[in-house]
């Protein structure tokens, strides 16, 4: 890859990537994370979306009504995060076989040390988030936190999964895979001229982001 | 509720949940014993299957209502109550809620047999009945294993109803694989492409399980849950001066956000937020905060000033 330039990562890209060995359409996904298509709103996706929010509101002093269908689980949520900050956005250099990247993040909830993240699933199973790249790249972006704990809900009850730094694999390893991935590929044009830093920020400002 | 500072959080008396599943023949059983002061819930008739030496009390039970009222007898009397097995105890809780069905309205499909409303409920009673037994007793929930085959290796799968087969790992501190390796007996901890752990208090990877020969004491979980409170201890005691710290500088954050009231003071407030003594996440929580704050005074960001301006100033 060419350098010296920056090149913008997220936790996203690399799970997409990650996923293009599990996921029988894994590849498709991954092109169109790295075309930057945008992704067509799911189910899953939209439930995820309106279970944060609703959490997020009752965080804020919003009153959300006993028959709401989530009151329950979002109630619990919202009393277990209760003085965190909010929606932490972060980024941070890091230098892979000579290649610089910029990690960004953004983290649902961070109190006293801990990263808190949200999901939404019907089906949980435990260690479901194992492999996910998204406590390896936040433990990253915050190298002072001492705990990331992901806080699925399948609707009614909340499973809680709990991470700790000396228990990851750094993020860096997955870097280099998605990299020689990438190189294999013939890829590695595509992704540095897509998410070059400045060609990135410069297309996310006429999308008006 | 009474609010305990971390300096003065006391782990001596901390109860632990713990799951051991395994294979028949694994030994599980006799493992669960070795905990402290246990009273077995026999829902499996496991106890015939231990050697007389390691045998303990046991109550043997058909129903819920029975395991109820023997633990609720059992409080100051035991340490830790064995369940055998968690799978036998789900299945008892199914039909305690098909017996109660004004108590659980939806709980029973018309055709007979439990609603899905019904596994709701029953995943609800495991939860309450796992805190509810923590408040008194260490808890070891026994569960068989059933292997399946999966890519080109096996995975092994806990033996209990499919709804509640995940929830049952939730009130779990930890959760071990108990499994013959080479002849040794080994727990493992750390999950693995096969089989599901939970690693938690330092308690990790694979630990040997020692032979019992004759005249050995069966004490295994005793020493284990005592590490558990030696590392919890541990633990909290490195913590609790960052803690401290941190809760220190937190409380001042409303006061230095109430201070900001311009661009001039937001742009100084910078130069400050660097030199506070931070600890843990400080730094990041308090750099969220001003920014909210700046916002919220209608000022913008000017990446070539590298500075707030009012949000009617013209960027240079």
């Amino acid at each position: 890859m060419p350098s010296p330039n920056k090149y913008h990562l997220t936790q996203s890209l690399l799970s997409d990537f990650q996923r293009v060995f599990t996921v029988e359409d894994g590849y498709d996904a991954f092109l169109a994370s790295l075309y930057r298509k945008p992704k067509p709103m799911t189910e899953a996706m939209a439930d995820g979306i309106a279970f944060e929010g609703a959490v997020n509101s009752v965080l804020n002093g919003e009153y959300i009504p006993p028959t709401h269908k989530w009151y329950k689980p979002v109630m619990e949520l919202a009393e277990y995060l209760a003085g965190s900050q909010q929606q932490v956005s972060l980024k941070r250099d890091i230098i892979v076989d000579g290649v610089c990247f910029q990690m960004h993040g953004i983290l649902d909830f961070l109190r006293s040390g801990v990263i808190y993240d949200t999901k939404f699933s019907k089906h949980y199973y435990l260690n479901k988030y194992l492999q996910s790249p998204q406590h390896p790249t936040y433990f990253y972006l915050v190298p002072e936190a001492r705990e990331f704990q992901y806080l699925s809900c399948d609707g009614q009850f909340i499973y809680k999964e709990i991470y700790r730094p000396d228990e990851i694999i750094p993020i860096e390893y997955t870097i280099k895979q998605f990299m020689v991935f990438l190189d294999r590929n013939h890829l590695t044009d595509t992704y540095t001229s897509l998410w070059n830093l400045k060609t990135y920020y410069e297309s996310k400002k006429k999308e008006g982001k | 509720m009474a609010i305990v500072k971390p300096s003065a959080m006391d782990f001596s008396g901390k109860n632990v949940i713990m799951i051991i599943s395994g294979l028949p023949g694994t030994g599980k059983t006799t493992l669960a014993l070795s905990a402290p002061d246990v009273l077995l819930i026999d829902c499996d008739e496991g106890l015939a299957r231990v050697a007389p030496a390691h045998r303990k009390d046991a109550s043997i039970c058909k129903t819920f209502d029975e395991i109820k009222a023997d633990v609720a007898a059992a409080k100051g009397q035991y340490k830790t109550i064995v369940v055998d097995t968690g799978g036998a105890l789900v299945d008892m809780m199914k039909q305690f809620v098909v017996d109660h069905p004004k108590e659980y309205q939806g709980g029973t499909k018309k055709t007979g047999g439990i609603s899905l409303q019904g596994f709701g409920y029953v995943k609800q009673l495991f939860l309450d009945f796992s805190a509810e037994l923590r408040k008194n007793f260490n808890v070891v929930y026994i569960f068989h294993e059933s292997m399946s085959k999966q890519n080109d290796g096996v995975f092994y799968e806990l033996i209990c109803e499919g709804a509640a087969r995940t929830l049952v790992y939730q009130p779990a501190d930890l959760a071990a694989h108990l499994m013959i390796v080479n002849g040794r007996r080994v727990l493992g901890f750390t999950p693995t492409e096969e089989y599901t752990a939970k690693s938690a208090y330092g308690i990790k990877g694979l630990i040997d399980v020692p032979e019992l020969k004759d005249g050995d004491p069966n004490d295994f979980l005793t020493k284990l849950f005592a590490t558990v409170r030696e590392n919890l201890k541990k633990e909290a005691a490195d913590l609790a001066p960052q803690q401290k710290a941190y809760d220190d500088l937190m409380k001042d954050v409303p006061g230095m956000m109430e201070a900001i009231t311009s661009a001039e003071s937001a742009n100084q407030f910078a130069k400050v937020l660097d030199t506070l003594p931070h600890a843990l996440t400080s730094k990041k929580e308090i750099g969220a905060i001003y920014k909210a704050r700046c916002k919220e005074l209608g000022l913008k960001w000017d990446a070539k000033q590298k500075a707030w301006v009012a949000g009617d100033a013209k960027s240079e």
